[in-house]
This record gives C-alpha cells, sequence and structure tokens, in this order.
C-alpha cells in the first residue's frame, strides 16, 4: 500500500516535469513578456535592459534548467508584473479556489444524488423526465452566461444576494451554484442510471422481500453501491471542476487562483503561470490518486498493488 | 491676557478660513476597476491605470489641470528655466509625507535620481535629465543633457517618494506600504480583494482639492458586465470605460449615470510604409488614395457616437496640433483614379489587423475601414486581435501587416512630440514610416525652447506627413464613467482616475 502510493507520487512528480515543459515552451511560443512589461513609450534599449534583468536573453534551455532549479530549492521566481514570489502570490489566492471548488462540488452532489435516486425510483414519470430535462439543459447552458443570469436575476433584480466579490458567506452562493452547473448534469445522470441498475440487482430483491424499509434500502443498500461510480467520477472530473473556476472566478471577480492566473497569462507573466499550473496539475494528480484510495476503500473487490 | 485674545483671534480667523471653506472628508464608496494595481510603489509601475491610482497616494513637482490640460503647481510652487538646459523648481515649504517625513528638495533629487534606475520601467520620463541638483531644502535644479521642452509634462508622471522611509523599509515592503504626500492614503491593501485610501486629514492643500469622500474602496472586477451589475445593483459607485451599447443600460436605470470626457488618445490608422508592409504602400499615390477611401466623418459619427473630435493630424489638445491640416476629403472616385495612376487599376490586396485596448468599438471600426477600402478595389484581409502578446508580436515585428488599426494615448502629455515621436522618430518600437526628413524636424523641435519656433516645425511636420500620406488619422478617443447617483463626478481628459474630485450628491 505505501509503496503503491509513493510510486503514484513518483509519477505526479514527472506528470508535473513534463507539464513545466510544456507551459515553458507554449509560454515562449506566445510572445516577449519585456515587449509587454514596459509601456509603449520606452525605448528598444529600455526593452533590452528589461530583458537582461529577467534572464529572458538566455537561451531558453538555459532558462528552464534555471527554473527548475529554482523549484527544487522551493523558489518559483518573482512576478515579472508586480515583484512578489510566485509562490507567495500563488498560495494566497488558493484558498479561495479550494472554497469555491468544495462548495461546488458539495452543491453538485447534494443536489444531484437526491434527484438522480428520484428519478431512478420514479422512472417514466413526470419527475424523471423533469430531472433529465434539467440535466441536460444544464449541460447545454454556458456557465459563463448562467453566472450572469443569476446575478440579474439573483441580485439586480430580486436583490437577494451579492453580485461578486469573496466578503461572506452569502457571497459564495451564486459562485457555487454556477460552479456546480459543470458537475451537476453528469453526477444526476450517473446516479439515475447506476440506482436503475442496482435496484434492479437480485440482492434488492431479496432485501425487498424480507420486508426491508424503502428509506433503509436506498440508503443502506442501494445508495452504497452506487456510491462507488460516482466517487471516481469526481475524481475524474476534478479538472474539469477546476477548469470552472476560470468562468466562474471572472465571472463572480472571486479572487481565486484561477483569476491571477488569467492575469498572468495576459500579461506573459511566466513565474507566476508556471506556479499555477505545476500545483494545479500536482493537485489534479493527487486528488486522482485520492480517489483511487477512497474507491479501495469502498469497494472491497479493488486491491491496490 | 491680550495676548490669550489675539490667538483668540487668530484662531477663529483661521478656522473661518480653513474649517468653513473646506468640508471634513466623510463616508465611503467603491470603485470597480478592471484589474488589481501592480505596485505601490511609483517607480515599480508600468500600468498607466496603477499610475493613475498612485496620483491619490503621492504628488508631483507639477500637477496637470483635469479640464484644461495645463500645468499647475505640485509640490513645487514655482518654476523657471535658469538656461535653456536648467530648470529651478521651488517646494512649498511645510510639506510632509504621511510618515511625518518632510517633502524637500532632498526628496525630489531622491525621487529623480531613483527613477532612472536600471529597473524602473518608465525611466524614459526622466531620461533627459543629466544631473539633479539641491540648491537649498526646497530648492532643486534640474539640469538637462540637451534642452528639454517637455520636461515639466514630463515631470507630472514622475511622483515623489520619502528617501528615508524608503530607505527604513525597504523596496519591497514600501510596494505595498507606502507613504506619499497626496490627499489619500493606503490603509489596507489585500492583492486582488481590495485597495482602501483614506482620506488624509493633513493634507496640504496644493493644486489637488481636499477629498469630499473619507474613504474609498478600489475593487478589481474583470468582467465588465459584472462591473455594471454591481453598478445598477448599487455595490459599487464608479466603473470606467462602459462599453457604448451598455451605456442606454445605464441612463435608463435611474441608479446611475454616464459622464463622458475626450482624451488625449488618438485613433489612426497606420500604414507600413518602412517596414516590410505591402510595396504598393512605398507608393504615395496608394497611401493618398486609401486616405481619400475612408469616411472618417461616418465613423466618428456612427459607431464613435460623434463623442471626442475629428481630427486630420494629431489630438487638438496637443501642442503643435494645427488644425490647417484637415483629413482627406472623402472620395471614392478619386481614390480608384489614384488607384489606377499607382498602377492598381486591378485593385491589391492589404492586411488589415486591429485589437481590442481602450478603445471604443476597435472591431467594427476597423471592418468599416475595410468595407471603405474594398468599396475603391483594395481587398482587405481583416484580423481582429484579443491577445495582447500576439498584438505585440505582431505589431513590434510588423509582420504579416500592412494596416494597423491603433490608437496612442500620449502617457497624459499634452505635446505633438508624445504622439509624433513614437509613432514617425527614428529606431522607434512603434514606428511604421522611416522618414529622414520627419527625424530631422522631429529631434529639432524636440531640443528646442523656442515654443513659437517648435509650433511652426510642427505644422510643417505635420503638413508633410499628411502630403505624404503616411498615415489615416481618425478622431480622438473618450473616456466613459459610469457613476451611482450618490456621487458628482466629471471625466477627466487625460485619462487618469480623480478620486479627490469626487463629491456627494446625497448625504452618505
Amino acid at each position: 500500500m505505501t509503496g503503491y502510493v509513493l510510486q503514484r507520487l513518483l509519477q505526479a512528480l514527472l506528470v508535473c516535469l513534463g507539464i513545466s515543459v510544456i507551459t515553458f515552451v507554449m509560454l515562449h511560443v506566445a510572445g516577449d513578456p519585456a515587449q509587454l512589461l514596459v509601456p509603449m513609450e520606452a525605448s528598444r534599449e529600455d526593452v533590452e535592459l528589461l530583458r537582461r534583468q529577467l534572464g529572458l536573453d538566455r537561451p531558453l534551455p538555459v532558462r528552464y534548467l534555471i527554473f527548475l532549479g529554482g523549484i527544487l530549492t522551493g523558489n518559483f521566481g518573482r512576478s515579472f508584473f508586480s515583484q512578489d514570489p510566485a509562490l507567495g502570490l500563488v498560495l494566497d489566492r488558493l484558498p479561495a479556489t479550494l472554497e469555491l471548488a468544495l462548495a461546488g462540488l458539495g452543491l453538485a452532489l447534494v443536489v444531484a444524488i437526491p434527484l438522480g435516486s428520484l428519478a431512478a425510483l420514479k422512472r417514466g414519470t413526470l419527475w424523471d423526465r423533469g430531472t433529465t430535462a434539467l440535466a441536460v439543459g444544464g449541460q447545454a447552458m454556458p456557465a459563463f452566461w448562467l453566472g450572469l443570469m443569476l446575478i440579474i436575476v439573483f441580485s439586480v433584480k430580486l436583490r437577494l444576494l451579492p453580485v461578486s466579490g469573496r466578503d461572506s458567506p452569502a457571497h459564495l452562493v451564486l459562485p457555487a451554484a454556477t460552479l456546480a452547473s459543470f458537475l451537476l448534469p453528469v453526477l444526476m445522470r450517473l446516479t439515475r442510471s447506476q440506482m436503475i441498475e442496482i435496484l434492479g440487482q437480485d440482492y434488492i430483491r431479496t432485501a425487498r422481500a424480507k420486508g426491508v424499509g424503502m428509506a433503509a434500502l436506498i440508503f443502506r443498500h442501494a445508495l452504497r453501491n452506487a456510491w462507488i461510480p460516482i466517487v471516481t467520477v469526481v475524481g475524474l472530473q476534478f479538472g474539469r471542476l477546476l477548469g470552472g473556476t476560470i468562468v466562474t472566478e471572472t465571472v463572480f471577480a472571486w479572487p481565486g487562483a484561477a483569476n491571477l492566473a488569467v492575469r498572468a497569462i495576459r500579461n506573459l507573466d511566466y513565474p507566476v503561470v508556471q506556479t499555477v499550473v505545476i500545483l494545479l496539475a500536482f493537485s489534479i494528480v493527487v486528488v486522482n490518486l485520492l480517489t483511487d484510495l477512497v474507491v479501495a476503500r469502498l469497494d472491497p473487490r479493488v486491491r491496490l498493488q | 491676557m491680550r495676548r490669550g485674545t489675539l490667538n483668540l483671534a487668530i484662531g477663529i480667523a483661521l478656522a473661518l478660513l480653513t474649517g468653513t471653506a473646506v468640508a471634513e472628508p466623510r463616508g465611503r464608496i467603491t470603485v470597480a476597476i478592471d484589474s488589481d494595481v501592480q505596485s505601490l510603489d511609483p517607480m515599480a509601475v508600468s500600468d498607466r491605470f496603477t499610475q493613475a491610482v498612485l496620483w491619490h497616494v503621492f504628488d508631483s513637482l507639477l500637477y496637470r489641470d483635469p479640464q484644461k490640460g495645463t500645468l499647475l503647481p505640485g509640490l513645487a510652487r514655482s518654476w523657471r528655466a535658469v538656461n535653456p538646459t536648467t530648470w529651478e523648481l521651488k517646494l512649498h515649504e511645510g510639506v510632509r509625507f504621511h510618515t511625518g517625513e518632510p517633502a524637500s528638495a532632498e526628496a525630489a533629487k531622491f525621487s529623480l535620481e531613483r527613477m532612472a534606475g536600471p529597473k524602473v520601467p518608465r525611466r524614459y520620463e526622466v531620461g533627459s535629465v543629466a544631473r539633479v541638483e539641491v540648491v537649498d531644502p526646497l530648492t532643486v535644479r534640474v539640469v538637462t543633457k540637451r534642452a528639454d521642452p517637455i520636461l515639466l509634462e514630463s515631470l507630472v508622471n514622475v511622483q515623489i517618494v520619502p528617501p528615508r522611509y524608503l530607505r527604513e523599509v525597504g523596496e519591497e515592503r514600501f510596494g505595498r506600504a507606502p507613504s506619499g504626500t497626496g490627499p489619500y492614503r493606503v490603509t489596507e491593501w489585500v492583492k486582488g480583494q481590495r485597495l482602501i485610501l483614506e482620506a488624509n486629514q493633513d493634507h496640504w492643500r496644493g493644486s489637488k482639492p481636499v477629498p469630499a469622500i473619507k474613504t474609498v474602496l478600489l475593487r478589481p472586477i474583470p468582467e465588465k458586465a459584472t462591473q455594471i451589475a454591481e453598478l445598477l445593483s448599487g455595490g459599487v459607485d464608479m466603473i470606467i470605460n462602459v462599453p457604448p451599447d451598455q451605456i442606454p443600460v445605464i441612463t435608463a436605470s435611474g441608479r446611475a449615470r454616464v459622464t463622458t470626457a475626450a482624451t488625449l488618445r488618438t485613433s489612426f490608422l497606420q500604414l507600413n510604409v518602412s517596414r516590410a508592409g505591402s510595396p504598393a504602400l512605398q507608393n504615395p499615390k496608394v497611401r493618398q488614395a486609401i486616405n481619400h477611401a475612408i469616411d472618417g466623418d461616418a465613423i466618428h459619427k456612427n459607431l464613435m457616437g460623434g463623442l471626442g473630435h475629428r481630427t486630420g493630424s494629431i489630438n487638438p489638445f496637443q501642442f503643435g496640433y494645427d488644425p490647417a491640416v484637415r483629413p482627406y476629403p472623402y472620395d471614392p472616385a478619386r481614390a480608384r483614379q489614384l488607384l489606377r495612376e499607382a498602377g492598381y487599376a486591378g485593385g491589391l490586396e492589404l492586411r488589415l489587423v486591429s485589437y481590442s485596448g481602450t478603445m471604443v468599438n476597435p472591431e467594427l471600426a476597423a471592418q468599416a475601414i475595410a468595407d471603405y477600402l474594398t468599396k475603391v478595389g483594395i481587398r482587405v484581409k481583416h484580423r481582429h486581435v484579443e491577445d495582447l502578446a500576439l498584438l505585440a508580436k505582431i505589431w513590434l515585428g510588423a509582420q504579416d501587416v500592412d494596416l494597423m488599426y491603433a490608437s496612442w494615448a500620449s502617457r497624459g502629455i499634452f505635446d505633438a512630440d508624445a504622439i509624433m515621436r513614437p509613432l514617425f522618430g527614428s529606431g522607434e518600437r512603434y514606428a511604421y514610416v522611416a522618414d529622414p526628413q520627419i527625424h530631422k524636424w522631429l529631434d529639432e523641435a524636440r531640443f528646442s525652447m523656442d515654443a513659437a519656433a517648435r509650433k511652426v516645425i510642427y505644422s510643417r511636420i505635420l503638413r508633410h506627413i499628411h502630403d505624404q500620406a503616411h498615415w489615416v488619422p481618425l478622431y480622438t478617443s473618450f473616456v466613459t464613467y459610469g457613476v451611482s447617483n450618490r456621487i458628482h463626478y466629471e471625466a477627466p481628459t487625460d485619462e487618469n482616475l480623480r478620486l479627490f474630485d469626487v463629491t456627494w450628491r446625497e448625504r452618505p
């Protein structure tokens, strides 16, 4: 077990290394940050001076090795734009993104599982069709548009919730709802199909025959088994959830890491972009690993080698 | 007893002079900003908007009238040219930084020298300065390498920092918790979330008024639609650069209004004459044809709402502007004839690039230009770029581009040099035209202290560029603020935010 975890963590490091090479090259192709960092009035000499200051005059492989050496010693460099240490900038913003991601995930689960189960239990009825329509609609709706609609309805018209920012728990509601829309349709459809399959199984029939009550039947017997694929899918969709934070944080001015990354990419702020990408890649790999561990816990048939 | 009475009388008189004339700052407003400020150290900043925010915290030696653009005293109460390369500036007495340190000639010298440092992105503002001398605690002399007629304009952009405090806390901390002499001081900065400014009760009251607003909260909100929703729901009191199609939404809301002002920014079509553009553009007849083909009046009226000014050269606000240099009249028949004479009767193809920046409706305006050119037989391949990095690559590299729909803000400098030099000067990054005649005249005007002579030279340059049809000047831009009904604010002409000019319409 410990050996398995160590092996997976080593793989995670290799993945991060590969990703760092790709981002490094892609950013280099995107353009010259020195040109963006000086105002338009600056002379060519000023641009050259800045390029030397930032070490951008060195060959690409050398720059990559310096960058890698820095990371190994815990130094992710300084933001070209604000001069702050890149790691500190990203770590400051990460809690906000995690808060949003967890709230979005939690909301998606809390809504998807009961509605999905309901649809399965009342298969073919108006309930079932209603939730399916909701799932399809949710999948088709662009999150950007959904976020703005939520703002217009709940903040501008009804004045129930704040428009944007992160000052109080109320500020979390609309962004979490928007982010949940990324996962909700998938989870709801998955729960429904899983429950339909499980409810047709022999052991459920046996339990029913024994006179087990409806609630116990669903919670103790059916849902327990439905959990396994749901956990797997949540783990796999974690990357998608983080992708969703980009749109959500932008629309709701949520001060998270995705918001920071968007601006850093616009400014070609290499150190910040690199740090965000590496940390996010690492966290996705770790979440996938955790998913595998949890599934092994839930499903006695799975053994980790 | 008599002394006591006298003191009392003086006290009352002072109270009447200051206390009644100036109301205490009160209440709090929230201003939405597109992205967070870069740093709070003026010498670490390249971003134009951050510079404007720092005007609230710092003062420069000189200040600019927000409506007229003329120079006003800043920390310097007077100035004179000792000789063509030496300016002497006398500072106000008793002005102190927020930390108590005096704003002395020493601080001015320190700041100008720090501004010239190799790491400073805007070091060109003091590029002409040879040295700075302290004559006495309130007198400073700025000696330039050559005569510099726009030195004073540049000094408006150089904010004065406290040397002692800066050395004490170090550059990094100064960038987070600065001390200036301005009407506001920084009380809190949570990066990416909020910057809070508090009115400085001990402000020395120079050309900037005493603020009416006690607390200002600047909040980064990247999405314009969200900013508008905040304005309409009362979450923020001011948004900057309202998209023109959203102006009616704000006006109709009954909760906020829109204020606009023509700015120093000028929009034009740049022609890639000298940097590997289409060979056709080397022919003046083709360039003249392009000028005749585009109906600048119509674009100005229909896409810019007639705001800002139509121009045939540079911005009318700038020294050196010559109203006699008019835009080419819209004349498609003449354009077609010129193209025939140039040997392009069968038409030609040009690549046009536009980008999303501080301009209004850039993509639509560029499309309109493309349509006008197509009508006279110039096929246009139009490409609109959103990404700034890609734009820099295209624009600076002059790659794959013959025509660039662009604009220039002249870094707040009301002088022809601030736009003519970057676009037509020798070795400039954004210049698409290399004309030795223009280079020579630009240098003559740049280093002359004779205002009348400079005016004549700029007229000559503008006329020459017009006759050669080196570009297509279009119109000047405008800035639009969405302002809640709680406050009063008039948009200034240089794109710089001035929250100390905001006053209350309602009691907070």
